[in-house]
């Protein structure tokens, strides 16, 4: 060999190529979306298609796993008592092969992942209450959601996933008879005892009208048409649209009084559904299907102006449809049987009911708490024992400086705590719905507050800032826990091993975290964690 | 290893009788004054002897500079960059300690410098590798001007990771230790400094190549903030980063000198 020869055999054994690393390195974080379940929090990592999930382990340690999700994250949801995280993808918007993804859903549950394949993607979620049904639609079009999922898509195409069911029959696409309507909302009905058993429904809310599907023959073949009540005026071409229903299934021992009341959004007038028994000889306009074992009674009542918000309440005179109407300061109760109105006059346009009488009783009938950020101060607890006879005296006022914007509730063991957030100072009161007095608790800024699963403690914290405060929710004793990073959300979740701990998020950068003590926060006790998105890439 | 080595020793034996000859004839004294008719065949003429049967010089001490490309396979160095290839400054200096014919074995100390930066999902990241080793060399001379060598050189690495992370207002580092081994093969030219090998001491440039594969044990990168501990709230925890190691097949091409 030359000395040429050979120095030409070097250069070119150092032209040799270069290999790249995973792609999911170069993928930018992007926005942070974290949800907090019972035992952890999950961070949607959107961009790696994984989600991270934070457990709280003892010592304030923080255990990180990642679990893969669908590809482009339409919506994600935790279900309310923070067992589940939903989250819809979009999956490959061109499946080039066999192995790219399909649109998804995924469900987070115990530390483990499990994925549904859809056909389609969607961006609407509604989450049964009681666990068993996950609903997936065409999220309504707003100006802050996400535009639509796909090129076309079916507004009335509800999918159905019952997460009881194998993975083969888990999944049920039903599309809903239209007449021209969008849903807006879907939502699922406890368990009601109809004439042909116990059922529960799924309602449907479009802009025009409402749609009942029986949940429990959702797959009984023949097929069961779902029942549609068209709320539009016969008269005007202004469709009515429904702004929320409640429901109630009545006397137990009966199977022919379980109620539905429809709020209209534009209209005086509130809708009740009685569910009675279908008619002999009921057919369907389809041939193919079979009639429904039941069917709803409708009935119009007028409660003088827009209702902000119906109850259905247990009077000393019977079940009453309960309206409050904010413009006109007064609530009204709706004989469902006649349609005669009962009218409350009310010192304050609230615009908002809650129920409180399975915490403070009810002296012949229930107790509701009327509170609304519409120009109304302070909250009124209303007694509808005497409503129908005595009505100037059934509400009791408790003045605050400023309208209540939003109420939390406090799980038990103090159900009886109401937190009260205003909507402008920088205030909140802790409600006592037993003793009827409200505390207020003034911070130096807007808070965002987060009432723990245990119902022992609420966290104040400025968003973005790194003020924060736990407030005992034994005694209302705040105690501050600055921290020395901004914090973007606080998450109360169960030590894994007994306790309870405090998940700081930091979303900044690749999102860090500090861990407290929930039950005895210590800032010299805490651990700050950091880069939590780089971790196990 | 022995018939390696028994390969390399019977040439040497060969080579060191054959120097035992042709240096014993010119060194031999004149007792007398005499008067020799001289024959052509008794002229020794150095520009026809065979140089097979002469000993190559050998340069004792040789310093080296070039450049390692190291390929990596470890998952935890793509958090550092964007391929799979750390290049390093390379410098050596060795002495030869043992001669024996056409072999030389030497020994020294090495330190290979290199550095890699990158982004992982937009936080920047920095990894400077430092690999500080004795590398046992040795170089068995074809000619004067050329050599293979084989090498082992065990040693140790350092990490000195950094990533800019905008959860922590201070850099997140850390600057763990591996161990580390080279076993390689290569050879080298020379390029400068030829003449004769009988030439007294002078210097001599060589262009080397090696060819080999490094082993490192793998440390763990996982960094935090560098915060003075009357800063820290409570216990500033790592970030659990992938293991690194930058064990690999590598080139190396350089530049040495010998004198």
């Amino acid at each position: 060999m030359t000395r040429g020869a050979f120095v030409a055999v070097c250069v070119f054994s150092s032209l040799v190529a270069c290999g790249a690393r995973p792609s999911i390195y170069d993928a930018s974080i992007g926005q942070v979306r974290a949800y907090g379940l019972s035992e952890s929090v999950v961070v949607v990592d959107d961009n790696a298609h994984r989600a991270v999930v934070l457990s709280a382990l003892t010592d304030q340690g923080l255990g990180r796993s990642a679990l893969p999700l669908g590809k482009g994250v339409l919506k994600a949801e935790a279900s309310a008592d923070g067992q589940r995280l939903f989250v819809l993808s979009r999956g490959d918007t061109t499946r080039k092969r066999e192995s790219d993804e399909k649109p998804s859903l995924t469900v987070i549950e115990n530390g483990a992942a499990r994925i549904f394949p859809l056909e389609s993607p969607h961006s609407g979620l509604s989450i049964d209450p009681l666990g068993r049904w996950v609903a997936i639609f065409a999220a309504p079009v707003v100006t802050s959601a996400p535009v639509q999922a796909s090129f076309v898509e079916n507004p009335n195409e509800i999918v159905l996933v019952d997460l009881t069911a194998p993975g083969e029959t888990a999944v049920t696409p039903r599309t809903l008879r239209s007449f021209g309507g969008l849903p807006q909302r879907v939502s699922f009905t406890p368990q009601l005892l109809l004439p042909g058993g116990p059922r529960r429904l799924m309602v449907v809310e479009t802009d025009q009208d409402v749609a009942l599907l029986d949940l429990d023959n959702v797959r009984a073949t023949p097929r069961r048409p779902e029942i549609t009540v068209r709320l539009a005026g016969g008269t005007s071409a202004i469709p009515n649209r429904p702004g929320g229903f409640v429901v109630d299934d009545g006397d137990p021992t009966r199977n022919d009084d379980a109620r539905l009341g429809i709020r209209l959004e534009n209209s005086p007038n509130v809708v009740s559904l009685t569910l009675v028994a279908s008619a002999l000889g009921a057919t369907t306009e389809d041939p193919s299907q079979v009639p429904n074992d039941f069917r709803a009674d409708v009935n119009l009542a007028d409660v003088g102006g827009i209702p902000g918000d119906i109850v259905f309440v247990r009077t000393n005179a019977g079940l009453r449809l309960a309206a409050v109407v904010p413009s006109m300061k007064r609530a009204v109760l709706v004989d469902l049987d006649t349609s005669v109105t009962t009218t409350v006059d009310l010192p304050e346009a609230y615009a908002k009911f809650a129920l409180i009488t399975n915490v403070v009783g009810g002296s012949g009938g229930d107790t509701a708490l009327l509170y609304g950020s519409g120009g109304a101060r302070g909250v009124a607890f209303w007694s509808l024992g005497r409503a129908a006879g005595q009505p100037y005296r059934s509400v009791e006022v408790i003045s605050l400086a400023t309208p209540v914007a939003s109420v939390l509730d406090v799980p038990p063991p103090r159900p009886e705590l109401k937190i009260l957030q205003g909507t402008t100072a920088n205030s909140f009161y802790g409600l006592n719905l037993v003793t009827r007095t409200a505390s207020p608790l003034t911070t130096l800024a807007a808070a965002s507050l987060v009432v723990s699963r245990d119902g022992e403690r609420l966290w104040a914290f400025e968003r973005g800032r790194t003020s924060l405060a736990q407030v005992s929710l034994s005694d209302l004793h705040p105690l501050p826990v600055p921290l020395d990073r901004p914090i973007d959300a606080v998450f109360d979740v169960a030590r894994i091993g007994g306790g309870r701990s405090l998940i700081a998020l930091d979303a900044r950068g690749a999102v860090g975290a500090t861990v407290l003590d929930a039950g005895a926060p210590d800032t010299a006790a805490s651990r700050s964690y950091y880069g939590l998105l780089l971790e196990d890439l | 290893m022995s018939a390696f080595l028994s390969s390399f020793v019977a040439p040497i034996v060969l080579a060191s009788s054959s120097l035992a000859d042709a240096t014993s004839e010119p060194a031999r004294p004149a007792t007398e004054p005499q008067i020799v008719e001289q024959r052509e065949s008794d002229v020794i003429d150095s520009e026809r002897m065979p140089a097979l049967t002469l000993a190559p010089r050998f340069d004792s001490l040789r310093v080296g500079a070039g450049v390692r490309l190291n390929r990596v396979d470890s998952a935890g160095f793509d958090a550092f960059a964007d391929n799979d290839w750390l290049a390093q400054l390379s410098l050596d200096a060795t002495y030869a300690f043992y001669t024996p014919g056409r072999l030389a074995v030497a020994s020294g100390i090495a330190w290979d410098f290199g550095e890699r930066s990158s982004n992982a999902r937009g936080q920047s990241t920095r990894l400077a590798v430092h690999r500080l080793s004795i590398p046992i060399e040795a170089r068995w001379y074809f000619a004067p001007w050329l050599h293979v060598s084989g090498k082992v050189a065990p040693g140790a690495v350092a990490y000195k990771v950094r990533v800019d992370d905008a959860s922590s207002t201070q850099p997140l580092t850390r600057a763990p230790w591996g161990l580390a081994v080279d076993i390689s093969v290569g050879a080298g030219v020379r390029l400068l400094g030829g003449g004769k090998d009988y030439d007294p001491r002078r210097g001599r440039i060589w262009l080397t190549t090696e060819l080999g594969y490094g082993a490192t044990s793998s440390a763990d990168p996982s960094p935090a903030p560098n915060r003075d501990a009357s800063d820290v709230l409570g216990s500033d925890e790592p970030t659990q980063l992938r293991r690194l190691s930058v064990g690999g097949a590598f080139l190396r091409t350089g530049l040495a000198l010998s004198f």
